[in-house]
């Protein structure tokens, strides 16, 4: 009988305009599914268009296995998404627009609401670090109060500088899970000993 | 990455032996014995360079050294000279990160690297000092917990130099476990099943290859 498919999710989430849509594309190997439509609120200042439900991409690791993207509204009062989000994922990427003091306020409230209901892995990637008036990673991990947690500047449109704040996240969470697993084998390490 | 196996392996047996690497679309070689490398200083620190950036390296042990020269150089004292001021490339940089990323929870030995010259020395005694205050290392935290970008390339200097040297070393399961039984009895973590662990480890060591490629 042939085996079931298994799926774990990776979460990119963070303030309006920010970047999780492009991100999600750029780790994406599929056709990205978007929720976009037309920002009638304060966001129509910020652009054109906005996501509402989810942007959702998959990452086929083997025959076994997917990576599931989902890239978050852009919006505190979708907090609530991530009862339902954070089931089954190895972690969650915020992103937070280094020029826009909204972005910050938004992503304050965002990131206390994580803290204090989600129990996962996380990195923060800045963005927008090459526009005037970008605050710097020390700037914004204070401003922030983000504690220990990760801040890695990145342009989102890149893909090589996505797949890094990515790697980060996930080599962060394999160390953590290799220092909770002692059934390690030590023949698991016999090509490089 | 395999050239820092070979060479790990061939000087830890100290038989003689000749590495062969490809530079450039050109193969060049570098004989090796329980004496150290065959050549100048400035000859085995440059071949040593090649060595590490050279995405073909093979090592031949049946190997006839009467044409070869007198002068070794003491392999602590040669790979010291090839990473002193050494730099690498992001290729290069990328490369040596999944290499750490894979290694176990080691032991360190202590080796009197600053006879040698060791540039990166001080970094390596506060290696060795952390794997004496927790029993254990991990090379993943080390070069994680690097203050900046100069610091980190010292940190995977340190790390390319130990483990090339046989400083580092799996540390035995049983002395690790005794070690987190301590820890645990204070730490009251929540405790899962070794099969989830395993698994999970596993499953993000497969992410972190796909997202690599992509």
């Amino acid at each position: 009988m042939e085996d079931a498919k298994q799926i774990v999710k990776l979460v990119i989430t963070g303030p309006v305009n920010a970047g999780k849509t492009t991100m999600v594309q750029n780790l994406s190997d599929s056709q990205v599914t978007a929720t976009d439509v037309a920002a009638t609120d304060h966001v129509s200042q910020l652009k054109s268009m906005t996501t509402v439900g989810l942007d959702f991409g998959i990452l086929k690791i083997d025959e076994t296995l997917e990576l599931h993207l989902f890239g978050t509204p852009g919006q505190s009062r979708f907090n609530f998404m991530w009862n339902i989000l954070s089931k089954g994922a190895i972690g969650a990427i915020f992103l937070v627009d280094s020029t826009s003091d909204d972005s910050l306020v938004e992503m304050t409230k965002m990131f206390k609401y994580f803290q204090k209901h989600v129990d996962l892995p996380v990195v923060v990637g800045a963005t927008k670090q090459d526009m005037p008036g970008a605050k710097s990673i020390e700037e914004l991990k204070s401003l922030l109060n983000l504690g220990d947690t990760m801040v890695i500047p990145v342009d989102a449109r890149k893909k090589e500088e996505s797949k890094i704040l990515a790697l980060t996240l996930l080599g962060n969470a394999l160390v953590d899970a290799q220092e909770e697993d002692e059934d390690y084998e030590d023949e698991d390490y016999e090509d490089l000993f | 990455m395999n050239t820092l196996v070979f060479l790990r392996r061939m000087i830890i047996s100290q038989q003689p032996a000749r590495v062969d690497y490809t530079v450039s679309n050109q193969t060049k070689s570098i004989y090796y014995d329980r004496s150290g490398f065959v050549g100048t200083p400035i000859e085995v620190a440059q071949a040593l360079r090649e060595i590490f950036k050279s995405r073909a390296v093979s090592v031949i042990n049946d190997v006839d050294f009467s044409s070869v020269g007198t002068l070794r150089i003491f392999a602590p004292q040669a790979i010291s000279s090839a990473l002193a001021g050494y730099k690498f490339d992001a290729e290069t940089r990328a490369v040596l990160l999944s290499f750490t990323m894979r290694l176990p929870p080691l032991m360190v030995r202590l080796f009197p690297m600053n006879r040698y010259a060791f540039q990166d020395n001080a970094s390596y005694m506060k290696m060795h000092m952390q794997f004496q205050h927790n029993g254990v290392f991990r090379m993943q935290h080390y070069i994680s917990q690097a203050d900046n970008s100069l610091d980190e390339i010292v940190r995977l200097r340190v790390m390319m130099a130990t483990y090339i040297l046989g400083l580092i070393a799996p540390l035995s399961k049983q002395s690790e476990k005794s070690h987190n039984a301590t820890q645990r009895v204070y730490g009251n973590k929540t405790q899962k099943t070794p099969t989830t662990r395993g698994k999970k480890v596993s499953l993000l060591s497969k992410i972190i290859m796909r997202i690599r490629g992509l």
